[in-house]
């Protein structure tokens, strides 16, 4: 059969087939045949997926900001929670679909927006100039391509587009401004009494069953959280070799073996003329020289050095400062000029020196000679060096036969200790969450409740709490977590019963007060002699008053306007406070009172407002038009 | 296995014919095809071209500090050439924000009609839908700014529609409608949103004489309640506050 085809295509009967099999390829590539099919995606959004390794950059980008912010060593562990992880999960796919919705509604990048955006990127800059050569290195050492990257910037434009676009052009009316500030600047006056747990009395008795009963109830309030006690060994370096000093001999030792440390060598503050050589011959050679030889004339003959500089020196950097060059020591600069500038006396001019660029006529405008700091000055600190590296060596000596004794004897902390003559101190228990004196420190309790050293008292790794000091610990006792007995909190109960029956009390006589006021139309005033409270008259006071509580003016705030009479309400601040209040004036905020930039700030408030109304609703709808899977179990 | 050659080789030649004789078809349909593909390609450059314009003429139009003529300039072109894409929505938008600021009430209404009827993407002509509406009320045609918003069929912006529609019934004066669309676009704010603090404002702000009703209403409810509590307290309280 086989053979059989091969002999009747012949010919231009096989081109043809062979043309017509190769068009597709050669008109729509080789790469759509090699597309990789797997689903392990955390999230798709329409056809598109996002893959965990896109999930895994997105939160190292962001702790990488938060370390920005909160510094190296900050604890980052709360990027850690799933909550985290699904948040910027979801912010990923909001941006996703933002970036579909924009490409579908036919929105395209022109490569000169691209253009722009990457030359604006500092970090393919070179004195401040966009450069090549730069751009490919910076992607290069970020391991990405050039289209990669520019496909992720267009990418990144599609995503922020229209909701930077409907940010900028955010509408906010004259009217809205105006009722904003209504509202926002209104006062009210109005005088008010608190009632308070202790103006009702209660049968402060509290029946043993009455406790019981309560205690049965809310037995989850009276719950002992676990604890446990350990037996720690204590490495401190600075317990270690106190009583030892250095001799003399041997920081004199130290001194030597480190001089250069205390000498500064010495430097010269150097101007310099430079004149560049036009080409390779030995005209070009000496005409430079010629030139060179001038400038020096000049300054011989009494013009300012730096008056020259800035004339015909070609070091555009230095000539601009009257060819000033700064401190120099030996070993910076090209070695003829070195050498050159460290013969001069101060303020003498040089002949011209062929340098590697051109000549230079060079100025040495002060001396700053060696200076070696003696030993008698540096004693001190030598000294404090050689404690210092004694410590560390004895640190480090014993921690080393400890983490080998720990190895050996992984369930008996005791044992190790008397092979190293090691104190094992003893704790009281403490709990998880807290606990004083050294197991403040929230990496030892870690490790005291952590599995393996409770269910299998392992002794733990060592624990290094500060530099040059670190802990070992074994679990003496655990206590788990359980409920504790009524005796010992029946004066809690005792007080939470008498504290709601105040309450319930409070709020009977609250109500009949309402009765009263709001019902009955009593004044307020009448009202406090008989009750004989204080009253506080707040007059014209706004939302934000200092001098009012801030629970009560939010109540007064939701009252309604008074007409001819005034409103009078009584409202719960908290169950041992009730407020009575009568509201007689309500005025609204001018916003005519305002001048221009306290208006532009009340506009930008609402601006804010609205486009993060709009923006939401706008994901919203995007969520409810796009497919979205959300795949859990791929959440790295 | 004979035969089979053989019917194989008369096959060969039964395709050999079928090929002479529709050579022509062939090679013509094969041009047509390659037409089509290459000119798809063509079509789809030229439109990638005509979007990135689109992009940039509008980047042009926002630059700040642009005088009015050329802003107006981009705008024409924008509307007219680049309908078909989301730039003719965004202009008409930001022309209507600029008149708005400089007391152009009339021309930005007609900007923002335009706007909510004919932008794309949908997200965006729903935006422009809102702030027609929000621009009606304040140029006092708060009747037909509701009748914008009940018009709306979207999935999202629940929490924006909730709160124009507040904004509107409270400019009628339907203070009881107005609070409950207030509270309604609350309940679709997270509850550590910025602007939370301004809606809970309108919400108290609408409670009206209502808040008088309700807080006295409880009180009748509220004594039932507390009977069958505590004893002792009750009698406590009810001699407490009779003295």
């Amino acid at each position: 059969m086989l053979r059989a085809i091969r002999e009747t295509l012949s010919g231009w009967v096989l081109i043809v087939i062979v043309v017509i099999l190769a068009l597709p390829f050669a008109l729509f590539g080789v790469n759509s045949y090699f597309d990789t099919n797997i689903s392990n995606y955390v999230a798709k959004v329409g056809e598109e997926e996002i893959t965990p390794a896109d999930l895994t950059r997105a939160l190292n980008n962001e702790r990488n900001y938060y370390r920005q912010i909160l510094g190296e060593d900050a604890d980052l562990s709360f990027m850690n929670t799933p909550e985290r992880k699904r948040a910027t999960l979801d912010r990923l796919v909001d941006g996703e679909l933002a970036r579909q919705d924009a490409e579908n509604a036919g929105i395209t990048v022109p490569p000169s927006r691209l253009r722009e955006q990457i030359l604006a990127i500092d970090a393919f800059q070179v004195a401040g100039q966009f450069n090549g050569d730069q751009y490919l290195r910076v992607l290069q050492a970020n391991g990405q391509t050039r289209a990669g990257f520019e496909e992720s910037l267009v990418d990144d434009t599609l995503r922020a587009e229209i909701s930077n676009e409907l940010r900028a052009s955010s509408l906010i009316t004259d009217a809205e401004i105006d009722a904003h500030v209504r509202l926002r600047d209104q006062t009210r006056s109005y005088s008010s009494i608190t009632l308070v747990g202790a103006d009702v009395s209660i049968e402060e008795e509290v029946s043993d069953e009455q406790a019981q009963a309560y205690f049965d109830e809310h037995s989850a309030d009276f719950m002992r959280p676990e604890q446990v006690m350990v037996d720690y060994v204590e490495i401190n370096a600075d317990q270690l070799v106190a009583e030892q000093q250095p001799s003399d001999e041997e920081l004199q030792e130290l001194y030597e073996s480190q001089s250069l440390r205390f000498v500064t060598p010495e430097q010269r503050l150097a101007s310099h003329i430079l004149i560049n050589i036009d080409g390779s011959d030995a005209d070009a050679e000496r005409a430079a020289l010629a030139a060179a030889e001038a400038a020096k004339q000049r300054v011989t003959d009494g013009e300012e050095f730096a008056e020259v500089a800035k004339a015909v020196s070609a070091d555009i950097g230095s000539a601009e400062q009257g060819g000033d060059l700064g401190w120099l020591e030996r070993g910076i600069t090209d070695p003829s000029f070195e050498a050159a500038l460290f013969e001069l006396e101060a303020g003498a001019v040089s002949d011209p020196i062929r340098g590697a660029d051109g000549y230079h006529v060079i100025l040495a405008r002060e001396i700053r000679p060696e200076q070696a700091k003696p030993f008698a000055e540096v004693r001190a600190e030598l000294a404090a060096e050689w404690t210092q590296n004694r410590r560390e060596l004895a640190f480090n000596e014993i921690s080393g036969q400890l983490v080998d004794q720990v190895n050996a004897n992984p369930k008996s902390l005791q044992r190790s200790a008397d092979a190293l003559k090691l104190e094992v101190k003893r704790s009281d228990f403490f709990e998880r969450g807290f606990a004083p004196g050294l197991f403040a420190d929230a990496s030892l309790r870690e490790a005291a409740f952590d599995d393996l050293a409770i269910k299998r008292n392992m002794v733990s790794e060592p624990i290094v709490i500060a530099p040059e000091h670190l802990v070992v610990l074994q679990v003496v006792e655990h206590k788990p977590t359980e409920p504790k007995t009524l005796e010992e909190v029946r004066a809690q109960v005792t007080a939470a019963i008498q504290g709601e029956r105040r309450a319930e009390a409070l709020k009977l006589r609250a109500e009949a007060l309402r009765e009263r006021l709001v019902a009955g139309g009593e004044s307020l005033e009448s009202i406090a002699t008989e009750l004989e409270k204080t009253v506080n008259t707040a007059e014209t006071v706004v939302r934000t008053a200092a001098n009012q509580d801030p629970r009560a003016l939010a109540e007064v705030f939701k009252l309604s306007r008074p007409g001819e009479q005034p409103v009078r309400a009584v409202v719960e601040l908290s169950p041992q406070e009730w407020l009575a209040v009568e509201l007689t004036a309500v005025a609204d905020g001018d916003p005519a009172t305002l001048d221009q930039a306290a208006r532009d700030a009340v506009r930008q408030q609402l601006s804010n407002h609205w486009a993060s109304l709009e923006f939401n609703g706008y994901l919203e709808h995007l969520r409810a038009n796009i497919e979205i899977d959300i795949n859990e179990k791929q959440i790295p | 296995m004979a035969d089979e050659i053989l019917d194989s080789h008369e096959q060969g030649e039964q395709v050999r014919k079928w090929l002479e004789k529709n050579a022509t078809s062939i090679v013509v349909g094969l041009l047509v095809g390659l037409l089509a593909v290459f000119g798809g390609k063509r079509w789809t450059e030229s439109q990638i071209a005509h979007r990135g314009e689109a992009m940039a003429q509008y980047q042009q139009m926002m630059s700040p500090e642009i005088d009015d003529e050329t802003f107006n300039a981009h705008y024409l072109a924008l509307t007219q050439s680049y309908s078909d894409t989301p730039y003719a929505g965004l202009a008409a938008l930001a022309k209507s924000e600029r008149e708005l600021n400089q007391a152009q009430s009339e021309e930005a209404l007609a900007g923002l009609r335009l706007a909510a009827k004919e932008a794309t993407p949908e997200g965006v002509r729903v935006i422009a839908n809102l702030r027609l509406a929000r621009a009606l009320i304040a140029a006092g045609q708060a009747d037909e700014a509701l009748r914008q918003i009940d018009a709306l069929q979207t999935a999202g912006f629940k929490g924006a529609i909730a709160e124009v529609r507040g904004d509107a019934l409270a400019a009628k004066g339907e203070r009881d409608a107005a609070k409950t669309a207030y509270e309604n676009a609350l309940s679709y704010m997270d509850i550590g949103a910025a602007g939370r603090d301004m809606v809970e404002m309108k919400v108290a702000d609408m409670s009206a004489v209502a808040t008088l009703v309700e807080t006295t209403a409880p009180a009748e409810t509220a004594p039932a309640a507390a009977e069958d509590a505590d004893e002792p307290a009750t009698e406590a309280a009810s001699t407490e506050a009779s003295s």
